[in-house]
Parts: C-alpha cells; sequence; structure tokens
C-alpha cells in the first residue's frame, strides 16, 4: 500500500487494491504495518501501525496524518479504525501524525483523497489491531481464538463470561504474530460507518482552544510579518528600515528572497514597522501586465492557434450546423480566513516548525534546504553536495488550517520563516497581513475557453471541441458525443498559480455545462432531458434525474423564478446541483434555493458530506457572483476582504443536499460541490432573462446590457 | 509605552503597551489569549469578535486606549464548560468546519440574542453580516441561532 507522490501532478497515486465483494483481503503486512514513528517504541503498550496506539491504560489513539482544515478527517478516518477495532468512539482520541514519510509516506492532503485512500488502510489497520488483541486474549485464558470475539473496547470469551479491556491486552498483543489475512466487516455489520457522529474537535472549535497555526505559543516567540513587491517577480533595491526599527518593540528588519520581513516582540509592532518600510522596488519585467493584457495575450494565443486534431475538425466542417462560444474565468484568491503563517525555530541541530500545511511533507523538504546555517553550507559545499540538512533534524508540526483550499499545498511561506529564523536568534512566527494573504496568492488561473460544436438535423452534437487557454486542462468528455476532445495552450502570464477547491474542474464545468445548456436551448430541448440523453455514465445520470425531482424541475415555480441545472463528474463523485433564482433589475438577482444530489459511493459520515456540499457551494457562489482578482500594473487590485468579498450570511440561499444511496467504494466530498453552482446559476440566468452569461463573476452589465 | 489594566473575562490585568496597539493584539500576544482570531485587521470579518459591556465589536479596530472601563469578554470567558446556550446550540447543529471564525460567530451570535432573544431570518443575516465564514457554515450558523433562541436557559 505504499503511497507514490508525483510532485508534477497534484493527485496521489495509490497501489491499494481495491475492495473485492467477498472482503477477506490477503495484503501485505508490510505496507499496512509500517515502522513506528518515533516515540513508538518507547511507550509501553500496543503500536500495531503508525496509525494507532493503545496503551495498557486504555487510552486508544489514532493518528491521522491528513491535514484537517474542515473537512472533518479526523473523525472520518478515525471513524473507519473505530469501526473494525470495535470500541465506541468516544474512546478514540485522535491526534495529528508526526511528519515522517518512512511511516506515513508524503504527507499531503488535496484532491479530496482522504477518505478514498483512507477506506482500505484506516479499517485494515483496525481489523489487524483486533485480530493481534483476540489472539492475545484467546492466549491469555488458554481458549481457541474462535471462541473470542471484540466487542466495545475488550475481548469477551462467552463460554467462561471472561472479558479484557484492550489496555489490559495491549502489551501482550504487542508480542502476537501480525495476521496473515484480515476479514473486513459486511456493510450491514457497521456500527459507525454512515453515521453523522460530531466532530471530535466540535466542542474545541467553540471556546477558542483549538491552537492554530497562528496560534503557536513558544518561550521568547518573536513575530514577523512580511512585505513582499506589490509587483510579482520584483524585488527590493534599496530597503530604508529606519523607521521601522524605530517602532517601539521591533527588533530587526530582514530582507529574504521573497520580500522584506519585519521582526518584533507581537504582530502590531512587525505590522507597524511593516507599514513605515521605505522600500524602493525592482518591479522586474511584470509591471505592465494587466487583466486586460493577459485577456489580449489569451485572444492572440487562441487566434493563433492550428492544432485541432483533423479528425475533430473534420466532423466539425460536417456538421450541419457549427456553433462557437468563448468562456471567461478571472483569477481567483483562496483567501483562508486564517492568513499565511509559520513557526521556525532553528536550535540544537534541529530546525522545528510549526505550521499549518497541506502539504507538510513539502515544508520538511523546504525547510532542510534553507534551514541551513552559513558554515553548514560551506562544509557541504566543499564536499561539492549542496544536500541541506537531514530531513530527520526538521520536525515539523503540523497544526489545525484555518482553512486550506489549496492555498496551503504550497510551501512559500515556510521558506520566508525559515530564513527569517535564520537572521534571529529565537523562535519566529511569521504571520501575513491580510493584504499580503489576498495580494501574494497563488491564485486559480484565469482562463479563455473557445467552445466549437458540430450539431446534426436535430440539434444533438456530433463533435465537439475546447481550446483553454491560460490553463492545462480541458475539460472530461462525460457526454456522448461522436468525435471531440480538446487543447490546451499554457501561458505564463506572471500570475502565480496553483490548485484552488475543485482545480481544473472549477473551469471545466463552467465550460461544459454552460455550452451543453446552450446545445438544449438551440435544439429547442429541455436542459435536463438533453443532458439524459448524452449523459454517458450511469452514476452521474442518476444525479441529474435526482437533483431534477428534487428541486421539481418542469413544474409550476412561483412568477418569475427560473431553474438552471448543471452536473459535473469529479474526485470519485458525481454531482447535480439545481439553481432556483428571479432577477430584479433593481434589486439584482435573488437565489431561493439551491438542491445538490452527491453520489460519493460509500458514505463514512453523511452530516460532514452534507456540511462538505454547502461549504462548497457557497465557496463556488462566491466566485460565481462577488469576486475576482484582477491585475493593473503587475500587482493585484484587491487586498481585503471589502474590495475581496466573500458571501455573508443573508447572501446565502437555502441549500437542500441529498445523497444519492450507494455501496460504491467512497469517492471525493471535500470539492465536488464547488464545479457546478457556477453553470447552474449562469443557465438559471439563461432560462430568466434569455442572456447567455459567459464570463464570471457575473456582473449586472453583462446581464442587464 | 504606557502601563494599563483591563478586566478581562472577570480577570484584572496588567501589562504596558502603546496605546494605538488595537485590542486584538493585546489579547492574542500580550495575554495568550488566541481564542479570538486574526483575520483582516480592518474590521470587515469579524474573527476577532469580543465583547466590551456586552456590545460587540471586532478587537482588531479597537486601540487599548479606548477599551478605558468596560469590561471584556472573549470566547474564552464566554462559559467554563463550553455550555453557554449558543455553544451549545452549536454543537447540536454541528456547524463548526475549519473552525477559525467561530469563535467571532458565536460572540456575534451572543449579542443578537441578548439584544434580540427571537430574531427573524432578516435580523440575523443583519446582525450576522459582518462576520465571514470562508467554509461556508452560514445554513447551520442560521439554524444554531433558531436553536438557541429556543432553549429555555438563554
Amino acid at each position: 500500500m505504499s503511497i507514490v507522490y508525483n510532485p508534477d501532478r497534484r493527485n496521489f497515486l495509490t497501489t491499494t487494491a481495491a475492495a473485492g465483494a467477498g472482503l477477506v483481503l490477503a495484503f501485505s503486512m508490510t505496507s499496512c504495518v509500517r515502522s513506528v514513528p518515533p516515540g513508538g517504541r518507547e511507550s509501553s503498550g500496543f503500536r500495531p501501525s503508525g496509525w494507532l496506539r493503545i496503551t495498557s491504560d486504555n487510552h486508544i489513539t489514532v493518528f491521522v496524518a491528513e491535514a484537517e482544515m474542515g473537512q472533518g478527517v479526523h473523525t472520518s478516518l478515525a471513524m473507519l479504525i473505530a469501526e473494525e477495532l470495535e470500541v465506541d468512539f468516544s474512546m478514540i482520541e485522535v491526534e495529528q501524525a508526526p511528519v515522517d514519510n518512512a511511516v506515513y509516506g508524503w504527507q499531503y492532503t488535496g484532491g479530496s483523497t482522504s477518505v478514498r485512500d483512507g477506506w482500505e488502510r484506516f479499517r485494515q489497520a483496525g481489523a489487524v489491531a483486533r485480530e493481534m488483541l483476540i489472539a492475545a486474549a484467546a492466549r491469555a485464558w488458554q481458549v481457541p481464538v474462535a471462541e473470542c470475539r471484540a466487542e466495545q473496547g475488550g475481548v469477551v470469551h462467552a463460554a467462561s463470561e471472561r472479558r479484557a479491556s484492550y489496555g489490559e491486552l495491549a502489551t501482550a498483543a504487542a508480542g502476537m504474530p501480525v495476521p496473515q489475512s484480515i476479514k473486513l466487516k459486511e456493510r450491514g455489520d457497521f456500527r459507525l460507518i454512515g453515521k453523522s457522529l460530531p466532530r471530535v474537535d466540535a466542542v474545541d472549535a467553540l471556546n477558542g482552544s483549538i491552537v492554530y497555526g497562528a496560534d503557536v505559543k513558544l518561550p521568547n516567540l518573536l513575530t514577523a510579518t512580511i512585505v513582499h513587491c506589490p509587483v510579482f517577480g520584483g524585488k527590493a533595491r534599496k530597503i530604508g528600515s529606519e523607521k521601522a526599527l524605530a517602532v517601539p518593540g521591533v527588533h530587526k528588519v530582514v530582507e529574504i528572497d521573497a520580500g522584506v520581513a519585519v521582526v518584533a516582540d507581537h504582530f502590531w509592532a512587525a505590522k507597524k514597522g511593516a507599514d513605515v518600510l521605505d522600500i524602493q522596488w525592482d518591479f522586474g519585467p511584470h509591471a505592465d501586465i494587466s487583466s486586460e493584457s493577459i485577456q489580449q495575450l489569451f485572444t492572440e494565443q487562441a487566434d493563433g492557434y492550428t492544432g485541432v486534431e483533423q479528425e475533430i475538425s473534420t466532423a466539425l466542417a460536417n456538421a450541419a450546423q457549427r456553433i462557437e462560444a468563448e468562456y471567461h474565468l478571472p483569477y481567483q484568491a483562496h483567501a483562508t480566513l486564517e492568513p499565511m503563517c509559520c513557526t521556525v525555530h532553528i536550535h540544537d541541530g534541529v530546525c522545528e516548525v510549526w505550521v499549518p500545511s497541506q502539504n507538510p511533507s513539502s515544508a520538511q523538504v523546504v525547510a532542510a534546504r534553507f534551514s541551513m546555517s552559513r558554515v553548514e553550507y560551506l562544509a557541504q559545499r566543499v564536499k561539492g553536495k549542496l544536500l541541506g540538512r537531514s530531513l530527520e533534524s526538521v520536525r515539523v508540526h503540523n497544526m489545525p488550517l484555518g482553512g486550506g483550499f489549496g492555498r496551503r499545498l504550497e510551501s512559500d511561506y515556510v521558506v520566508e520563516a525559515v530564513q527569517i529564523a535564520k537572521a534571529v536568534d529565537a523562535p519566529v512566527k511569521l504571520i501575513w497581513s491580510r493584504e499580503q494573504d489576498i495580494q501574494h496568492d497563488f491564485y486559480r488561473p484565469a482562463s479563455l475557453h473557445r467552445l466549437t460544436a458540430g450539431l446534426d438535423e436535430q440539434g444533438m452534437p456530433v463533435a465537439w471541441h475546447q481550446l483553454a487557454v491560460g490553463v492545462a486542462d480541458y475539460g472530461p468528455p462525460y457526454y456522448k458525443i461522436p468525435t471531440s476532445g480538446g487543447s490546451t495552450i499554457e501561458v505564463d502570464t506572471g500570475v502565480p498559480t496553483g490548485p484552488w477547491r475543485s482545480v481544473s474542474l472549477s473551469w471545466n464545468a463552467f465550460v461544459i455545462e454552460g455550452f451543453i445548456d446552450e446545445l438544449a436551448s438551440l435544439a429547442g430541448k429541455d436542459p435536463v432531458a438533453y443532458r439524459l440523453d448524452l449523459l454517458k455514465i450511469p452514476r452521474l445520470k442518476a444525479v441529474v434525474e435526482m437533483a431534477a425531482e428534487k428541486a421539481g424541475w418542469g413544474g409550476s415555480l412561483p412568477a418569475g423564478h427560473y431553474q438552471g441545472i448543471a452536473a459535473q463528474p469529479g474526485f470519485g463523485s458525481y454531482v447535480a446541483q439545481v439553481v432556483e433564482l428571479s432577477v430584479d433589475k433593481n434589486k439584482g438577482i435573488r437565489i431561493h434555493r439551491i438542491v445538490c444530489v452527491i453520489d460519493c459511493g460509500q458514505v463514512v459520515n453523511p452530516d460532514m458530506v452534507v456540511s462538505q456540499m454547502e461549504g462548497g457551494i457557497i465557496f463556488g457562489l462566491t466566485a460565481t457572483v462577488t469576486s475576482a482578482i484582477t491585475i493593473r500594473n503587475g500587482r493585484v487590485e484587491q487586498s481585503n476582504f471589502y474590495d475581496f468579498p466573500i458571501l455573508r450570511m443573508g447572501e446565502t440561499p437555502p441549500i437542500d443536499v441529498y445523497i444519492m444511496p450507494s455501496e460504491e467504494p467512497p469517492g471525493g466530498v471535500g470539492e465536488p460541490g464547488v464545479p457546478p453552482i457556477a453553470p447552474a446559476v449562469v443557465n438559471a440566468l439563461y432560462a430568466t432573462t434569455k442572456v447567455r452569461i459567459r464570463k464570471l463573476p457575473v456582473r449586472a452589465e453583462d446581464l442587464f446590457s | 509605552m504606557a502601563r494599563w489594566s483591563l478586566t478581562v473575562n472577570g480577570k484584572q490585568q496588567e501589562f504596558e503597551a502603546e496605546s494605538d496597539m488595537p485590542l486584538l493584539w493585546v489579547l492574542r500576544d500580550l495575554l495568550g489569549l488566541t481564542g479570538t482570531k486574526f483575520g483582516c485587521g480592518v474590521g470587515a470579518c469579524g474573527a476577532c469578535n469580543v465583547h466590551l459591556d456586552g456590545e460587540l465589536v471586532p478587537s482588531c479596530t479597537v486601540p487599548v486606549s479606548a477599551v478605558g472601563g468596560r469590561k471584556i469578554v472573549t470566547i474564552e470567558g464566554l462559559s467554563d464548560k463550553t455550555d453557554h446556550p449558543v455553544q451549545k446550540a452549536w454543537l447540536e447543529e454541528k456547524v463548526s468546519q475549519c473552525g477559525y471564525c467561530q469563535p467571532g460567530q458565536i460572540m456575534a451570535a451572543v449579542t443578537l440574542l441578548e439584544n434580540n432573544p427571537h430574531p427573524s431570518d432578516a435580523e440575523i443575516d443583519a446582525a450576522m453580516a459582518r462576520t465571514l465564514c470562508r467554509c461556508g457554515a452560514y445554513p447551520r450558523i442560521r439554524k444554531a441561532i433558531h436553536r438557541a433562541a429556543k432553549s429555555e436557559s438563554l
């Protein structure tokens, strides 16, 4: 069950065997029972794998390597172990696993993969432990293993009415041979999987006791904040730091690769110091770029493109009718409510890092590379091998994340904190201002898409092509179109880009589901019926049907209300959403109801699925109707929540989420709620106004022009 | 640098700070009360909401010199056992996702319900408009406020 991280893509590749129907799994024990993490051997008790520890005083701890960023992964993965281990969930304590690639593989939380990857691994980890505990009890009682069973945190032998807690058995269990095959529970026997158990951090979230990355406290801790060149790719040429150093509480001004940091007793002094830095910037090569110039670049690239495959261009040319449309999406910021932050202490030959990260293994690697002292650097340079610090001497504590959404897959702020820490003789906590956070993100890329369809006499598509400019992916082909495909033109605009909740589907769903809606209306067909005729994937068809039914599609609606639909497969799940809205020239767009249906296979915790759908829809709505990142003079025009507004409570429509019952293996849920909402909204706007919106976010002038 | 004495969660706290230091950073960096969060620094997100004599304020916009004798309550001081009716309602409705904004949301909801024990949806929207949640927990926050309004112990 080794996990191979391919840094060129954001997916884990797992070699886990798929669950068989019989549920008797033979698997390599060397992969399930990985080496025990540091510290594990010293503590008494039973540590059958990196994911589980049972101490003799009956503390049962599940170690989750995935990052908790609101998706509930500390709860859902622990539920999987508890299910097979046969313990009450209230007995389980969950800890963030240490960053240790040897035990956990490359630690990375993204792509809605946690439950998909953990579905077998965590149940197996629980089952292996259970069998070893049972074996320990059978040996102690001198009874056949088959007469013993695990129940509520202990092993019982019914005939002799004996019971021992897991704690009592822990030490003996550690000496039992690891079983060579394990029978996982049948679905009908699940006690926990499928139940909406409360999250393990539910109470701590209500009283301020969760220690997020920004909340780290250490003796003699200093706080730093950073100013980056406002223009992407620029550098400080001359730094006037006198005024900053005169601010009471400011210790030092530090120039690092990414910008200029002010180190102080606390954040307020650091921020005041940063505000009075007098920096002359070398703006570099991107000082003139703007959203308009990027748009023009995209248009030129699209105009000059001649690479459509011969088969597709022939099919388009031979079609009875040819339709073209151009779609546009802007840059988007992640705007996690907790700004970027990282604490570093270099001491006693160790670089210690406290960081809320979706990619703590990357944090470890960059800390190893950038935390070397000059002496260490020179020593390695003499030897001819610049290896950086050893990974073992970099201790990364992954802290709870105040939001991730893809932003915290990057480790730029880790490099910065390490470089600042090298310049001071104390632990340093770097916290970005909100302005820096909005203006120095890795943005969801802006893109332009040219869609071309060839239709037959009945208006059904026979050929389809998507030219995607500015991004690396065009849409997946989930409609039955005889000849279809796409091309991409990646463009280096100078604006840093990165994964943003739902990644390529955040643009491709908008483009495909918008354009297919255009084809439906051209054919004079109902958008749901048209999709059902063309959809290839039965599970996607089923969610479309269910969403239409739950939303009362085609039924009578209040006067002025109209509906739009969109669907999208992705991350192992299938989602359809129906938006019901009305438009008033003076009051704007009012969304009355959103119906969302997800088929995410076997559900571990239904309420958490619902909450991820609600959250994904609201995240997607912000990008649909309220916000965008725009560029002028090489810099981001927005800087805080007053000009990059995120959806507020009063702007949030009622959302009804339905989960399709399924026994398929689990699909992802963190991201699939996002993609359909933008196209469902613009499709509903078309139904209402007959104006086709092909550019996000939706602006009144586009609707009422 | 001046010396200040403030009442925080019923306790007298003495410390030195520049007079323009926002209450948020006094709480977090001088008094170690990190339950109050930093989100924007300009009073636009509500992550730093606290109560000053029962009034809801974003503490990032209140300089320490402006607090005066007003009593400060932060999320840590709302209840001893996380059993304020609003906290209990939050737990029942499974509101929290990443949780970072929740201290600010809860402080805002408490003030709302103290001023208006049975708010309508529109009144909830108005009262909560300046407290942002990027995870999108809003539908549950609204439900939790209605639930807390119905609880007898409020």
